[in-house]
């Protein structure tokens, strides 16, 4: 009985071998990698050299990365406001309408689309011949088109506005599961008491929601911290780098500056960041509970 | 029961650990044969350099051959010549296409230092091939060019050599032109400039018409570098080929007067907003005659056969002529070529395709296709079109013009790209010329002391 109990035992690990394996090989050790890579010179020619602190202390003297940290934080702040409140308008809004699940299914295509094929429908939309160009000329708003893509800052909330199309949907899809486990028993006594609908609105649901916020504004500020592919595709950073965030900024200087140990550097941080937040947000989870 | 499943499982797991564990051992031996072969084959070319009668070897080829390139669009051109290499060996080639340049590069430079990488793979010419011979990650393709002596310009294999041996063939010669929209010339009575004067006037007489006269760009973050290079390198060659060697300061009188002149263009409202796409707006600008003239490699000519302009009917080139006027006839040229990887596991095979490639016959085959003037001198022209034509006699058939590499290719890799970022800054502020001129000495001299150091 002992002998097979322990036989089991074995068995059970051997069942565990294949995905350890897996997270060893594609998770752990990239990881691992990366983070002895951000200590050295490495460029994909030449042998790697321990280069120390070096490419940190780059990360904080260097205009580029300032830039994209400035970037970065206006992507934070945008997303955070202008999707945030979008998804939770139409959440209320469509919560009690009969075409909501239609509502729901229009905000949430954009969610199911890869952030390169958004950004190719924006950049034709943004593109000096594009749709917004050719809208706005017919209309008599503007006489010639105009770069939308070219000048900065207008560059970062044109994409912005790319980006918050994706977006709201989930953060509505969020909202309405919240606004769903708001019992409707409060609602009826708030009625009662004589709230009217804004009152009810800021005193009753909006401190319900509080839970599902939380969880909106951490995947939000999250998702702004890691933004790359609609910047890439719609302006690769330029011109001149004004457009770069911090996630494209580890990008170039990895694959196309071949600084491979600097971008490393800026993965590190950028991860770092990304996983305090994360930190943080589980911390505010729990004190919630 | 159950424990004869438990011994059944550990049973399957011993015998596909140990098939897995003889598969590589019998892969393993299989790459150390090929590598042995391909070893002795390799000191038996070099010992005798191969002749035409010698190369027709019975002994069966290794392959498929497998080629790495950064020109995936260029499909017609290499289905020929896999084509045409297949009927001539009997060997397929496998061709793994990248559309992005930072994924191809990449995927060349972590892939050439092993035996997993191409056999044969297109990249850069000057300090881009440079970068990989330096480390022996090149085969030397100089006896492969020993039978085609006289054909090639001795220049373009410069481009293509380090340390006197040659690591490249060409696949792309373009020259960098000026493409004018011929109805639109033939409309306001302007002809071919043949001073900086009257190209400056002609620029006048379409911007008092209404009409652009140059489609220029800095989206895509690579094409701001166009306008510095013609100016700088047709004026000032000397300061041009310091500056990209890492020999001269960016903060110098040619530079500064080429910023003087670029800005000047600027300001008079030459140029298209900068925002254009170069493969997207600028064509059908330049069609409906709204755009006059583009400068560009003659590579762009696919953009225009794209919307069915026509070579000769509907467009034309000229040579940009310098500002200065004792300045001869002067001709950017990019050359990209086609390397063998030292590692290569068909490095038989990859000669074989090199040498098929250079010869006169796979040359046509290209040239047909892909409608390029062919480096190969013994090619005949006469399937290209009057554009072509043109090119191959007042670029590369004037013994009077001077060929200069471009930009991109003329410098470290670490300058070109950074550079761009500073000429994209120049071309939305020109007024800021000096600030910019400043910021690109500190980054070249950053970037050369770096290389120094890696040296």
């Amino acid at each position: 009985m002992k002998k097979s109990e322990k036989v089991r035992g074995i068995s059970n690990y051997l069942y565990v071998i294949p995905a350890l394996i897996m997270v060893l090989a594609f998770l752990i050790a990239p990881v691992v990698f990366v983070i002895y890579a951000s200590f050295t010179d490495w460029d994909l020619l030449h042998p790697m050299n321990f280069v120390g602190l070096k490419n940190y202390i780059k990360i904080f003297t260097d205009p580029n990365l300032l830039v994209s940290t400035r970037n970065t934080l206006i992507w934070v702040v945008i997303i955070l406001a202008i999707p945030m409140f979008l998804g939770l308008i139409l959440a209320v809004f469509i919560k009690n309408v009969w075409f909501s699940k239609q509502i729901k299914s229009i905000f949430y295509i954009p969610l199911a689309m890869s952030g390169a094929g958004i950004g190719i429908i924006w950049n034709w939309i943004f593109s000096r011949s594009g749709l917004l160009n050719s809208v706005l000329i017919s209309l008599g708003v503007l006489t010639m088109p105009t770069s939308w893509l070219l000048n900065v800052p207008q560059n970062t909330f044109s994409m912005a506005v790319a980006a918050t199309w994706q977006v709201t949907g989930l953060n509505m899809i969020l909202f309405l599961m919240g606004l769903q486990n708001i019992q409707p028993e409060v609602l009826e006594a708030a009625k009662i008491d004589g709230a009217n609908e804004w009152q009810t609105f800021t005193r009753i649901i909006l401190p319900l929601l509080k839970p599902i916020t939380t969880v909106v504004i951490i995947l939000n500020i999250i998702g702004s911290f890691k933004i790359f592919d609609i910047i890439w595709v719609m302006t690769a950073g330029g011109p001149a780098r004004s457009s770069e965030t911090l996630a494209v900024s580890m990008y170039k200087e990895s694959f196309s500056l071949y600084q491979m140990g600097y971008g490393s550097s800026i993965a590190v941080l950028l991860s770092f960041i990304v996983f305090a937040v994360g930190i943080g947000y589980l911390r505010i989870v729990g004190r919630e509970k | 029961m159950k424990r004869f499943f438990i011994w059944l499982l550990i049973c399957i797991f011993v015998v596909s650990f140990g098939l897995a564990f003889s598969g590589c051992k019998k892969e393993a031996a299989v790459t150390e044969t090929t590598a042995a072969q391909a070893e002795t084959t390799a000191a038996e070319t070099t010992a005798a350099p191969a002749t035409e009668e010698e190369t027709t070897t019975t002994e069966p080829l290794s392959g498929p051959l497998r080629l790495f390139t950064d020109k995936p669009g260029w499909q017609n051109g290499w289905d020929a010549v896999f084509a045409g290499f297949k009927e001539a060996t009997g060997v397929d080639v496998e061709m793994t296409g990248y559309t992005e340049i930072d994924t191809y590069t990449a995927a060349v430079k972590t892939g050439i230092p092993s035996t997993q990488g191409p056999d044969v793979f297109t990249w850069w010419s000057n300090y881009k091939i440079a970068d990989l011979a330096k480390e022996g990650l090149l085969e030397d393709l100089s006896p492969l060019f020993e039978a085609e002596q006289g054909k090639y310009n001795p220049g373009i294999l410069d481009s293509f050599s380090y340390e006197g041996t040659i690591y490249g063939a060409p696949v792309l010669v373009a020259s960098w032109l000026m493409f004018y929209n011929k109805p639109v010339f033939e409309q306001y009575g302007l002809s071919e400039p043949k001073t900086w004067d009257e190209f400056m006037d002609l620029c006048e007489e379409l911007k008092s018409n209404g009409v652009t006269p140059i489609g220029f760009t800095i989206g895509g973050g690579w094409t701001s570098f166009f306008w510095f290079q013609q100016i700088l390198a047709s004026n000032y060659p000397e300061a041009y080929y310091a500056i990209c060697q890492g020999e001269q300061s960016w903060n110098s009188e040619e530079v500064k007067k080429t910023f003087e002149i670029w800005k000047e263009m600027i300001d008079k409202g030459y140029f298209t907003d900068p925002g254009v796409d170069l493969g997207n707006d600028i064509p059908p600008m330049f069609a409906k005659g709204e755009v006059a003239m583009t400068y560009c490699g003659d590579w762009y000519t696919a953009y225009f056969d794209a919307i069915e302009l026509k070579g000769g009917e509907d467009y034309s080139m000229f040579v940009i002529p310098p500002y200065e006027k004792d300045r001869p006839k002067t001709v950017i040229y990019e050359a990209g070529p086609i390397c063998i990887s030292k590692n290569s596991q068909n490095m038989e095979t990859a000669k074989k395709f090199i040498e098929y490639w250079i010869s006169d016959k796979g040359q046509q085959i290209w040239s047909e296709a892909m409608q390029f003037v062919s480096p190969n001198s013994a090619v005949p022209k006469d399937h290209l079109d009057s554009v072509k034509q043109k090119i191959s006699a007042d670029v590369f058939g004037d013994p009077d013009a001077e060929l200069i590499v471009r930009f991109w290719e003329a410098t470290l890799e670490t300058i070109s790209l950074p550079a761009c970022a500073s000429f994209d800054k120049f071309v939305l502020a020109p007024d800021t010329y000096e600030s910019v001129m400043e910021e690109l000495d500190q980054m070249s001299s950053k970037a050369w002391e770096e290389f120094k150091a890696q040296q």
